[in-house]
This record gives C-alpha cells, sequence and structure tokens, in this order.
C-alpha cells in the first residue's frame, strides 16, 4: 500500500513533517520511555525519559509493554487514542498534526525484536515514512519495510490526545474505548471534558451520552448526570442501564416516584438470569426505602 | 469465569484498602459503569470488580518479580483498564516489550545477516 492511497494526503502534495516533535536519543533499553517523551512532549507535557523509566520500564523484560504505555499517558489525565490496525488513521494523525507512538517487530514473527517509534513525518512522493526511533531524530524508511515492521507488530500504535480536543479521523468505537479507560482509573473530570467535545461532534452519540452521565456523577453533577441520561434514555428508552442510573440519579434529585417506575422497567426488561438484575434490584430497594412523596414537576422527562 | 478461592479473596478485599484506590471509583452506589454498559452488562459490577482487584494484585506482584519497585508497581496497575490487566495477568513475558536493538544485537544480528543474506527477509536493506 501507498502512503499517498490515503485519503488524508489528498491534496497534501508537500511532505508532512513535526518538526516541534522533541527527540531523546534513547539509552539502552528504553525505547519505551524515548517514544513516551516524545509523544507527550508533543503533546504539550513534557517529560524526560529518565523520569519514565520507572514508570513504564520492566527490568526483568528488558523493555516496556504496550498497555503501560498507555497507562502512563491516562496517569497524566490525558487521553490515549489507538489507532491500531489503520494506517489511513494513521496518516491522519501526522497530518493533523500528531505524532503517533508505534510498535513495530523489527525482528521475524518467530524471532521478533519489538521497537518502540513514533512516526513524524510523511512523504507521499517518495512513499517514505519518518520515524524519531533510537538513536536518530529522523530515521527515514520506506513506507514498504515501515508497514512489514508495523504489520508484523499487529499495527499498534496511539496518539496523545488532550482531554477536550479530539483525535484526527475520529471513530467512535476507538473513542469511547480511550474514554472508558480515563474512567475506570478514576479520571472522571477528563473522562467528562472528553466526551463533551466528542458530543460536539457527534450529538446523540449514545456511548458518549451514557459516559458523560458516568463521569458527571462520579464528579457530584447530579443535575448534568441526569441531563445526560434523560438524553440517552429518550435515546434507548428500553436499555436497562441508562434506566437504572437515570433512576439513582432521580432519586436522589427527590424524584422517588419516576426512579422507582423506571428502575421496575429497567428489571422488566432484563432476563431472570441477568447479573445485572442484583444491582437494578439494589437501586429499587433504595429507591423504595426513601421516604415517600409526591414528586416535584421538574421530575419529568424533558421534552426534546 | 474465574474461580476466586476464600484466600484471594481476602487478599483482593485487603488490598482494595491498602493500594487500588483507583478501581473502587465505579463503587457509587447502584450506578452501572460505562465500561460494564458497553460490555452489555455481562457481568455483575461486583464480580468485575472483584476480578480486577485481584487481576491488578498479581500483575503488580508479577511485575515486582520483574524488577520493577514495588511503590510503582501498585501506581502502574492502578492506570491500567480491566481489559488491560487481564490480558497483562499471567502473560507478561509472552506479550511484546519494546526494548531495542542494542541489547540483543549480537546473537540476533548474526542471525537476521543470514537469513537476509538467503533472502529471506530484507530488513538491512537501504531505502
Amino acid at each position: 500500500m501507498q502512503i499517498a492511497d490515503s485519503p488524508a494526503l489528498a491534496g497534501v502534495v508537500a511532505p508532512v513533517e513535526l518538526d516541534a516533535t522533541p527527540f531523546f536519543p534513547q539509552e539502552a533499553l528504553q525505547c519505551g520511555p524515548a517514544a513516551l517523551a516524545t509523544v507527550l512532549g508533543a503533546a504539550g507535557v513534557p517529560a524526560l525519559p529518565a523520569d519514565l523509566v520507572p514508570e513504564v520500564f520492566t527490568p526483568g523484560l528488558e523493555g516496556s509493554l504496550q498497555p503501560e504505555l498507555l497507562g502512563a499517558v491516562r496517569r497524566r489525565g490525558l487521553l490515549p487514542y489507538e489507532v491500531s490496525g489503520d494506517l489511513k488513521s494513521l496518516v491522519a494523525q501526522v497530518v493533523a498534526g500528531s505524532p503517533v507512538l508505534i510498535l513495530q517487530n523489527l525482528g521475524l514473527e518467530s524471532f521478533p525484536i519489538w521497537h518502540y517509534a513514533v512516526v513524524v513525518g510523511l512523504d507521499p512522493a517518495a512513499n517514505r515514512i519518518i520515524l524519531r526511533s533510537g538513536g536518530e531524530a529522523r530515521l527515514i524508511m520506506s513506507a514498504r519495510k515501515f508497514l512489514r515492521t508495523w504489520e508484523r507488530a499487529d499495527r499498534w500504535g496511539f496518539v496523545v490526545v488532550r482531554p477536550g480536543e479530539l483525535p484526527a479521523a475520529i471513530e467512535p468505537a476507538a473513542y469511547s474505548r480511550a474514554v472508558i479507560g480515563l474512567e475506570s482509573v478514576g479520571r472522571f473530570a477528563e473522562a467528562a471534558r472528553a466526551w463533551e467535545a466528542g458530543l460536539k461532534i457527534t450529538p446523540g452519540q449514545p456511548v458518549y451520552l451514557f459516559g458523560l452521565g458516568n463521569a458527571r456523577y462520579a464528579l457530584d453533577d447530579l443535575a448534568g448526570a441526569r441531563a445526560a441520561w434523560e438524553h440517552y434514555v429518550a435515546l434507548r428508552p428500553e436499555d436497562p442501564s441508562g434506566l437504572n442510573n437515570l433512576a439513582v440519579a432521580l432519586g436522589e434529585l427527590g424524584c422517588r416516584e419516576r426512579g422507582m417506575s423506571l428502575a421496575e422497567r429497567a428489571l422488566d426488561n432484563l432476563p431472570e438470569a441477568d447479573p445485572a438484575r442484583t444491582e437494578i434490584s439494589r437501586s429499587l430497594q433504595t429507591l423504595r426505602a426513601m421516604p415517600p412523596g409526591r414528586d416535584a414537576g421538574n421530575c419529568q422527562a424533558p421534552r426534546p | 469465569m474465574r474461580r476466586l478461592s476464600f484466600l484471594r479473596s481476602v487478599v483482593a478485599i485487603v488490598s482494595l484498602a491498602v493500594t487500588s484506590l483507583g478501581f473502587v471509583q465505579a463503587a457509587h452506589a447502584g450506578i452501572i459503569g460505562t465500561h460494564q454498559a458497553v460490555q452489555g452488562v455481562e457481568h455483575a459490577a461486583t464480580v468485575e470488580k472483584l476480578q480486577t482487584l485481584i487481576a491488578s494484585e498479581e500483575v503488580s506482584a508479577q511485575l515486582v518479580a520483574l524488577g520493577v519497585d514495588p511503590a510503582w508497581a501498585a501506581e502502574r496497575v492502578a492506570s491500567l483498564t480491566p481489559e488491560e490487566l487481564a490480558s497483562l495477568d499471567g502473560q507478561l513475558e509472552q506479550l511484546p516489550a519494546g526494548g531495542s536493538l542494542l541489547a540483543v544485537i549480537g546473537i540476533v544480528f548474526v542471525v537476521l545477516l543470514i537469513l537476509e543474506i538467503t533472502g529471506v527477509i530484507d530488513i538491512f536493506k537501504k531505502v
């Protein structure tokens, strides 16, 4: 495949090169820390490879594991957006100004030599890729050779995105996965910003809405959480997870009656053996145990 | 599904208090996490949280055995998602760990050179 085939390069006549991307010559086995420092620096969060060694390097493996690079990005409240498997996405990121940290297998399937490098440039006319790699600030590699080594590493790579900004050529499934990663490590403020940014370009994306509700709820923004889940439930009126979460938020906002009816509807929609029954039943019990009283007028679903 | 022995559960629950603060956020009463919802609510959140805690405890121990500073090991696993932890657990030495060319250059280089010369591969070719 030619890199010039990529749609992101259409109209890009001149070579693209992200000159401002920092360069850290690799020391010993530290291509992980060096490549990570490169993409963090490019995202405006400077770090030195030596400081990243205890975070991502594993001495007994003489290298760094892929998930640990992603984890180090999350630890800084940033979003690691994976472009795995997709040359077009990789190209689109570079064209949009984001260097891509990639894994290569420079050896063989049966005798792998794993290596991290950062794609910082493309030369469509010459079909070449420019990398920060090892000791080289500008390693120029033919696209063919690059693809072969990337292919042998399952075409893995990611860019660092600041929450609130969006990656180029955004795929909702990949973006959701990245933001859920922030949620699962407890970075709720950043997750909320990332969901909101996604909703700006894809209003009504159900996973974004659901996630935004969760992030806001975790941040004690009950009204905001309710608004996101109301929107979600309006789109997916029978989804038990959405009904449950909205019911919980409504209960805490003094809307016990409507909360109970939503939780009951969630249970009606679940098969007898579904493990989520336990949680939803618990939500319903909590709502029932609240002091009875009529819901206020603002408890109804907002008009669309 | 992984079977949870009593002892491991105890270990996990104790470790909950000690280390893995990053994983207890979703424990807000009654709320179903986005991860769980996207998975189609396959498992109860409590089971998933317990599995994640055990995996984080195990991966952390495996990292320490591989020379990672124990304080950092706890910090590192706290930044991984449940899927990532599950993928690492027990697999650390089989998974790609990007290092470099430099350390392995001896024997590997010779092997590759032979393969290169015999035309099996062509990684040394100048672009």
